[in-house]
C-alpha cells in the first residue's frame, strides 16, 4: 500500500485543531463561567483567562524549540532522568485520563440537558465513546485533517449566530467598563482557566508537524483567533443580556434563541446545539488520542492504537464514579477546575521548562553518519 | 470412478500440466489438442491440414467462433496453399523445418501480427483470443497469427453518464474498440498500455494505461502488482477488478472512479491518473479517485465555467440534502420541536395529526418505498416501466396521504432528497449515498440532532481515513491541494487551470503555456508556449 511520505500532520491542520477544540466550546461555556461574578464585564474576564493559556502555550513551545523531534513525554525523561521524568509522565497521563473523563461527562450532560432529557446517560457515554475511539484509533494525521474539515462549519456558525444577534445588543450594557474594579473580572477569570489550558495536550502535537517553525506560527495564530472570537462572543452576549448574563446555564444558548433568524426556517439555536456537539466530539477525539499516545510513548511502545478502547472505557467509568450527579459536576467546575488547570496543566510543563532551563539540558545533538 | 465426461477433465488438465511444449511430430500435437478440447466436443476447433511450400506439411489450428473467417482465408489459407505452386519449382533442396517456418512467416502469411511460440499454454491461450495457429511437421515452434473477429457492439453514446455538450461516443465490451477510443483522443506516443491477464480459468485481458512522465512510477508500480497478485478464477466486469484492487473492502463508498466515457478516461489520463480497461466491459476503472471526482460530471468542463462553477456548489448541497433531509426532519419533528418557528411547527403537527405511525417508522416506510419503486423502475422492461410511475403516483404518493397513512410533508421530503440524489453524476456513488441516507434517518429518530451530528463525525472520520492508492479520498477538501481550489467547489476556466492535480508525492507539473487569458485576439498568433522544463519527460 502507498503511503504518503509522511503521515503526519501540516501546520494548518494543528491550528485547525487549537481553534474546533477551543472555540466551539468555549462559546458555550466561557460565558456561563464568567458572567457570574464578573457581570457584564465577563468578556475582560475570557481575555484574561485566554491569557493563561497562552502562558501554556508558551511553555510548551519553548519546550518544543528545545527538544523539536519529541513529545512532552520524551523530553519529561531527557530533563528529569528516567524515574522523575516517568513519574511526570505518569502524572500528565493521569490528569490527561481524567481530563477525557471530564470531557465525555460535560459533553454527556449538555447532550441531557439539551437534547434528549430521558434518555439514560450511559447510553449517550456509549456514542460518545464510539466517536473518540475511532478518531483516536486513526491517529493525528486523520484528526488533523477532521479538524479542517469542521473549522469552515464552526467559524461558519459562530458567524452567523453574531451576526443574527447584532439587533439584540446595545452598547449601553456594557457601560461601566470594569464599574467595579478589576477585582469582579479577574475572579471571573478563575473559572476559565482549565478551559484555556487544555492547550497543554499540544506538547503530545507539536513534535509530529511537518514544518516546526510554520506549525508554532499556525498555533499561535489560531490560539490568537480562538481568544479574539471568544472575547467577541461574550463581548455580544455582554451586550445583549448585561447583568443578567450570568444567570442562564448556557448564556450563549440563550443569546442564539433570542436572536432573530430572519427568513431561515430553522432558529438560531439549532445551529449553536450542532456547533457544540461538534466541538464536544471533536475535543473528546483530541484528547483521547493525545492520552492514548502519552500512554503508548510512556510504555515505549510503536503503537497506540491497543489502547485507546481501554482507555476511553476506563475513562467513561470514570466519568460516572467521579460525578455521581451533574450538581457534582457543576461543583467540580466551578471549584476543583481552577487547581486543577494551575497544578497540572500549567504546573507540568512549568516544571520541566524551569528544570530544563536551569540545567542547560536540549535535544542531544543527532550524529550523522558523515560528522 | 466412473468414466463420465466430467470426470475427464482432470486427467487431460494433468496431461496439459505434464507436457509444457510443443512437439516436432505435427500428429502428435494435433491428436493432443484435439483430445485437449474434448475431441468432438468442442465443433469450433478447427484443424486444416495442408502441404507447405510443395515439400513438407502443416496445419492451420485456430477456433472459428473467435476469427474471422475472411482474414482467416485471405491472410492465413490462400497464402499457404499459393506457397506450394509458388516455391515448388524453384526450392529444390529440402529446407529444415524451422526454415519452412521462416520463409513462410516472411514471404507468404499477409498479417502485420505474426508471432512464434513454444509453450502449449500460451498456443492455447492464443487460441481462445483469436489468434490462428500454424504447426508445420518437424518444427516445434508454432506461428501464430492475429485473425480475430467477433460480433461486438457499434460504439454508441454512453448510456450512464449523459451530457448535453461534448462527445457522445461511449465504452463497449471490446478491449480493442476502447483501446482506439482512448487513443484517438491522446495521440502522444508516451501513452502506455501494459496488459495483465487476471482470471485463471477467463483469462481476461486487463489493460493498465497511464501516461509516462505524468503517471507517479510508483503509482502505477503498485496498481501493476496489485493486478498481478490476483487470484480470481474469472474478471467478467471491471467490479470483479474494483474489489480485487481497492484499498478498503469494508465501506459503501467506491474508491475507483468508474466511467463509460473515453473523454473522461483521457482528461484522467493526462491528470496523471491510471485507466484500467477490462476485456468484456464497457467501463473503464479510474485510480486514484477523490471524492469530488465522483460529484464531477463531464458537462462541467464542456460548458461554460460559469455555468460548471454554479452547478458544482449545487451539486454538494443536492448531496447533503439526499443525506440530511428526511433525518432531521425526523430529529426535530421527534425531540426538538422548539427549533422549528412556530408557523411551520403548526403546519407539520396539522399534517401529522392523524398519521398513526411515529414520524421514524413512517420515514422508513416511505424511504423504503422509494427504494423499491427505484430498483423496479430498473428491472422492469420498458414498455411496463411506465406502469411503475403511475402506481408510485397515485397510489402511494397521493391514496397514502388521503387516508392519513403517511403525511404529506413526509411523502415531499422522502421524494424531494430521492430526486437530489440522482443529481449525483457518479452512479456507484449515488449507491453509497441513498444507504448512508438510512442509518442516518435511525441515529435521528433514536437520538435527535445528538445522533445526526455523531454518525456525521463518524463517517467524516472514516472517510478522511479512507484513501484510495494511497491518496486520501477527501483531497481537496481536507487536506487542500495546491490544485484543488480551481477544480473543487468551482470549475475555472481551461486557459486559468494552469498545473495538474497532484498525485501523492509527484511533483505539480504544469500543462498550459501561461498567460492564456484572450484578449480579443491580441494574443493571438505566435503565442507563449511550455518551455522544456514544463513539458511532461518520459
Amino acid at each position: 500500500m502507498i503511503r504518503p511520505p509522511d503521515a503526519q500532520v501540516t501546520p494548518g491542520q494543528l491550528g485547525t485543531m487549537v481553534l474546533v477544540m477551543i472555540a466551539s466550546l468555549g462559546t458555550l461555556y466561557l460565558p456561563a463561567a464568567t458572567s457570574d461574578t464578573a457581570l457584564h464585564d465577563a468578556w475582560v474576564s475570557v481575555f484574561i483567562s485566554g491569557l493563561f493559556g497562552f502562558l501554556v502555550l508558551g511553555l510548551i513551545i519553548a519546550l518544543s524549540r528545545r527538544f523539536p523531534n519529541e513529545t512532552l513525554i520524551q523530553y519529561a525523561v531527557q530533563i528529569l532522568g528516567p524515574v522523575g521524568g516517568k513519574a511526570l509522565g505518569l502524572l500528565f497521563i493521569m490528569s490527561s485520563f481524567f481530563w477525557v473523563a471530564v470531557v465525555m461527562r460535560a459533553f454527556a450532560d449538555f447532550v441531557l440537558t439539551t437534547s434528549l432529557p430521558r434518555t439514560p446517560i450511559s447510553v449517550i457515554l456509549v456514542m460518545i465513546v464510539a466517536v473518540s475511539a475511532a478518531g483516536a484509533r486513526h491517529g493525528l494525521e486523520v484528526i488533523g485533517r477532521l479538524s479542517y474539515l469542521l473549522t469552515p462549519i464552526a467559524l461558519t456558525i459562530i458567524a452567523v449566530v453574531m451576526s443574527f444577534g447584532l439587533t439584540k445588543m446595545d452598547v449601553n450594557d456594557l457601560r461601566p467598563v470594569l464599574g467595579h474594579g478589576w477585582l469582579p473580572a479577574l475572579r471571573g477569570s478563575i473559572e476559565g482557566l482549565g478551559f484555556f489550558g487544555s492547550i497543554v495536550v499540544f506538547g503530545m502535537f507539536m513534535s509530529s508537524a511537518t514544518d516546526a517553525a510554520r506549525a508554532e506560527r499556525a498555533v499561535v495564530g489560531m490560539f490568537t483567533l480562538t481568544l479574539l472570537i471568544l472575547t467577541l462572543g461574550t463581548l455580544g452576549v455582554n451586550a445583549a443580556f448585561g447583568n443578567v448574563s450570568g444567570t442562564f446555564t448556557y448564556p450563549f444558548f440563550a443569546f442564539a434563541r433570542v436572536a432573530s433568524t430572519g427568513p431561515v426556517a430553522f432558529r438560531a439555536d439549532a445551529f449553536i446545539v450542532a456547533l457544540e456537539f461538534l466541538g464536544f466530539l471533536a475535543k473528546s477525539v483530541i484528547w483521547t488520542f493525545g492520552t492514548s499516545y502519552a500512554l503508548a510513548q510512556w510504555f515505549e511502545l510503536d503503537d497506540h492504537r491497543s489502547l485507546v478502547l481501554p482507555l476511553v472505557s476506563g475513562a467513561v467509568a470514570l466519568s460516572l464514579i467521579a460525578f455521581p450527579g451533574s450538581a457534582v459536576f457543576r461543583a467540580w467546575i466551578a471549584y476543583a477546575l481552577p487547581f486543577f488547570a494551575v497544578s497540572l496543566q500549567l504546573g507540568i510543563p512549568a516544571l520541566l521548562y524551569a528544570v530544563a532551563a536551569l540545567r542547560g539540558r536540549r535535544a542531544q545533538a543527532v550524529v550523522t553518519p558523515d560528522a | 470412478m466412473p468414466a463420465t465426461g466430467v470426470d475427464e477433465a482432470p486427467d487431460e488438465l494433468g496431461q496439459l500440466a505434464n507436457r509444457r511444449e510443443l512437439q516436432a511430430d505435427l500428429d502428435e500435437n494435433l491428436r493432443h489438442l484435439r483430445s485437449l478440447f474434448g475431441e468432438d466436443r468442442s465443433p469450433d476447433l478447427v484443424i486444416r491440414e495442408f502441404p507447405v511450400l510443395g515439400q513438407t506439411r502443416g496445419a492451420a489450428v485456430y477456433l472459428s467462433t473467435l476469427v474471422d473467417p475472411r482474414l482467416v482465408g485471405s491472410q492465413v489459407l490462400r497464402p499457404i496453399l499459393a506457397s506450394n505452386s509458388a516455391m515448388a519449382p524453384s526450392i529444390q533442396v529440402p529446407l529444415a523445418p524451422s526454415d519452412v517456418r521462416t520463409q513462410l512467416e516472411g514471404l507468404f502469411i499477409a498479417n502485420g501480427r505474426v508471432s512464434t511460440l513454444n509453450e502449449l499454454a500460451g498456443f492455447l491461450t492464443a487460441l481462445s483470443h483469436g489468434q490462428t495457429g500454424i504447426l508445420i511437421e518437424g518444427e516445434p515452434r508454432a506461428l501464430m497469427v492475429q485473425v480475430s473477429g467477433y460480433d461486438k457492439r457499434a460504439v454508441g453514446p454512453p448510456e450512464t453518464e449523459v451530457v448535453i455538450h461534448g462527445p457522445h461516443e461511449g465504452f463497449v465490451e471490446a478491449f480493442d474498440s476502447n483501446l482506439s477510443l482512448i487513443r484517438r483522443r491522446v495521440a502522444t506516443p508516451l501513452l502506455r498500455l501494459e496488459k495483465v491477464k487476471v482470471g485463471h480459468t477467463s483469462e481476461t485481458e486487463v489493460g493498465l494505461l497511464y501516461i509516462q512522465g505524468l503517471a507517479n512510477p510508483a503509482l502505477v508500480a503498485e496498481a501493476r502488482r496489485r493486478l498481478e497478485d490476483s487470484g480470481l478464477d474469472a474478471a467478467l466486469d471491471t467490479q470483479y477488478i474494483e474489489e480485487l484492487i481497492e484499498d478498503q473492502s469494508f465501506t459503501i463508498f467506491p474508491q475507483l472512479y468508474s466511467t463509460e466515457r473515453p473523454d473522461v478516461a483521457a482528461a484522467n489520463l493526462l491528470e496523471g491518473r491510471i485507466a484500467l480497461l477490462v476485456n468484456g466491459s464497457p467501463f473503464v476503472l479510474i485510480a486514484p479517485a477523490t471524492m469530488n471526482m465522483f460529484l464531477q460530471s463531464a458537462d462541467d468542463y464542456y460548458n461554460r465555467w460559469t455555468f460548471g462553477s454554479i452547478v458544482r456548489p449545487l451539486r454538494w448541497l443536492m448531496m447533503l440534502i439526499t443525506i440530511y433531509f428526511t433525518a432531521i426532519y425526523v430529529a426535530v419533528v421527534s425531540f426538538s420541536q422548539s427549533m422549528l418557528p412556530t408557523g411551520l411547527l403548526i403546519s407539520f403537527a396539522a399534517a401529522r395529526e392523524k398519521v398513526p405511525f411515529t414520524v421514524l417508522t413512517e420515514a422508513l416506510i416511505m424511504e423504503a418505498v422509494f427504494e423499491v419503486l427505484r430498483e423496479a423502475g430498473i428491472r422492469l422492461p420498458r414498455q411496463i416501466g411506465q406502469t411503475i410511475s403511475i402506481v408510485g403516483v397515485l397510489v402511494i404518493g397521493q391514496a397514502a396521504v388521503q387516508a392519513s397513512i403517511i403525511s404529506a410533508p413526509m411523502v415531499i421530503l422522502v421524494a424531494f432528497s430521492g430526486i437530489a440524489s440522482f443529481v449525483v453524476p457518479q452512479y456507484a456513488f449515488g449507491l453509497a449515498l441513498r444507504i448512508l441516507r438510512f442509518p442516518m434517518i435511525l441515529a435521528g429518530g433514536i437520538f435527535g440532532l445528538f445522533g445526526i451530528v455523531t454518525l456525521t463525525v463518524l463517517t467524516a472520520i472514516h472517510l478522511l481515513a479512507l484513501r484510495s492508492f494511497g491518496v486520501p479520498y477527501l483531497a481537496g477538501l481536507s487536506p487542500v491541494t495546491t490544485t484543488s481550489p480551481q477544480d473543487t467547489l468551482v470549475r475555472l476556466p481551461h486557459w486559468l487551470m494552469r498545473r495538474r492535480p497532484r498525485q501523492l508525492d509527484q511533483a505539480t507539473t504544469w500543462r498550459n503555456a501561461p498567460a492564456q487569458m484572450p484578449r480579443g485576439g491580441r494574443n493571438h498568433g505566435g503565442g507563449p508556449e511550455l518551455n522544456e522544463k514544463e513539458r511532461p519527460q518520459p
